[in-house]
């Protein structure tokens, strides 16, 4: 049985967009080796913020780069805004382990391309969510079949939709 | 014969008329056919873009390949691969699908040169009525050679010239036989490049038996295809002539001399390059595609996600 301390950011995200994807990740299926999006994204992470200290690495979890005025602040780097839902939810996920050890800590998800930012609060209700999170991605983890591939808009971007589709 | 050489992060090939430049991202692997040799700075460029070498002796066989570190690594397929081979009735499912697709492919092809007016009726009905035998890898072997032994001498009908009586190899006796061992040869190693870009091992195979001494998988995917992408560029060579007896030398056997290889592969490559809408995927795929693709659907069906089902032309 995995644990919780093995989980990490991209597997959350993963969970949220598609399941089905997080399965074949656990497994060591990857498909990313001819996807652009995936080199496009690495560069923005490398090319962008480079004044801000970078890839704080806390357990199993690593943050794009982190600020501390009154508040601690972690920060998501992303390539856009389309498909924030996953990205939501893995910062979320930092604020929950933040939380988990005693700091009270803000997100922020930042697209660089466009120049935008959205801010993330973590609530109870968000905790109780990423909890039963958790739980689902452990029992994917134990699943011996993948997931049942869904078409959503998004699959056409995505590096496994050959393998989905075929 | 040349050099094949790194400068700077370029792949470059020298011999005494030329020295130029390999665009390394537009290329899917080497083929050497005479003399090459690699500097070491070429094959740690090579390694680390994944480029299969392949090298051919001046027979145009192939005599093996410098294969990169593996790239796409998952035990589990690994092992999966070896519990479906393991396993007769999960093996012969796959094989006899395989031969299945194979079938359906050679009555298509022979089919589409129906429809250009060749009298090709009565090898259809043979072929169609050929049973694919079932229950031990012995009798699907059986009906896939059977198969084959029905298909090629059906060429007489396609082709003006170069008549075929029946397949020899090691060496071939005649001119069509050299050209299928040449086409057969270079649709293997186009195969092994596309399986390297899948989780699958190469040497796992279901129709064939591992035990050659060979990369077993491709052979098993290239049967698939040979019927669309060899049988196909041979036809178009020999009817327009653009392969003639000049293209042949006679040694102890007959081969393709180095301006007939030229040729075919050549012919060879654009029939790769071919498209086609892929109906599940709903975009155009090249044919070489439709190899990597078949990987797919064998790691598709050993996670038990979804049923092997071979390629069939569609169109």
């Amino acid at each position: 049985m995995m644990k919780t301390s093995e989980i990490t950011g991209v597997m959350i995200q993963y969970y949220m967009t598609c399941p089905r994807e997080l399965w074949l990740y656990l497994n060591q299926i990857n498909m990313n080796y001819d996807n652009d999006d995936i080199d496009i994204g690495k560069l923005i992470h490398e090319t962008s913020y480079k004044r801000e200290k970078k890839e704080i690495r806390i357990d199993n979890v690593v943050f794009d780069f982190i600020q501390t005025n009154d508040k601690l602040t972690v920060f998501e780097v992303k390539k856009s805004s389309k498909l924030t839902i996953g990205a939501k939810y893995q910062l979320y996920y930092y604020l929950y382990i933040l939380k988990k050890a005693g700091i009270d800590a803000e997100g922020m998800l930042v697209f660089p391309k466009e120049r935008k930012r959205i801010p993330i609060i973590l609530t109870d209700e968000i905790i109780d969510k990423i909890e039963k999170i958790l739980q689902n991605i452990k029992q994917i983890a134990t699943q011996e079949k993948p997931p049942q591939e869904e078409q959503k808009p998004y699959c056409k971007r995505c590096s496994y939709n050959e393998l989905c589709m075929i | 014969m040349g050099i094949l050489y790194r400068k700077e992060n370029t792949l470059k090939f020298k011999n005494k008329d030329m020295d130029i430049s390999i665009p390394i991202h537009a290329i899917n692997e080497i083929n050497c056919y005479d003399k090459v040799s690699l500097k070491s700075g070429a094959i740690t460029l090579l390694q680390h873009e994944k480029i299969i070498v392949n090298f051919f002796n001046k027979y145009g066989y192939y005599t093996g390949s410098l294969y990169p570190r593996i790239n796409l690594n998952s035990g589990m397929i690994v092992v999966k691969q070896a519990l479906t081979y393991d396993n007769n009735q999960k093996r012969c499912f796959i094989a006899h699908e395989m031969v299945n697709g194979m079938k359906h492919n050679m009555i298509k092809t022979l089919k589409y040169y129906k429809k250009k007016g060749k009298n090709l009726n009565d090898y259809i009905e043979q072929l169609e009525k050929e049973p694919i035998l079932d229950g031990n890898i012995n009798k699907i072997l059986s009906s896939e050679g059977k198969l084959w032994q029905t298909y090629y001498p059906s060429f007489n009908q396609i082709t003006k010239k170069f008549p075929i009586q029946k397949r020899e190899f090691r060496p071939p006796t005649n001119e069509m036989n050299s050209l299928i061992s040449f086409g057969n040869s270079l649709l293997y190693t186009t195969t092994l490049s596309e399986i390297y870009h899948t989780y699958l091992h190469p040497s796992i195979s279901f129709l064939h038996e591992p035990r050659e001494r060979r990369f077993s998988l491709a052979c098993d995917l290239a049967d698939i295809f040979k019927p669309l992408i060899v049988s196909r560029t041979i036809f178009k060579l020999v009817n327009t002539n653009m392969i003639n007896e000049k293209h042949f030398t006679h040694d102890a056997g007959v081969y393709l001399n180095k301006k007939g290889r030229e040729k075919f592969i050549q012919e060879y490559n654009n029939k790769l390059k071919t498209t086609i809408k892929h109906p599940t995927l709903n975009k155009k795929v090249s044919y070489r595609y439709l190899i990597r693709l078949e990987g797919y659907k064998l790691i598709k069906h050993m996670l038990e996600d979804k049923t092997y089902e071979s390629f069939k032309t569609w169109w």
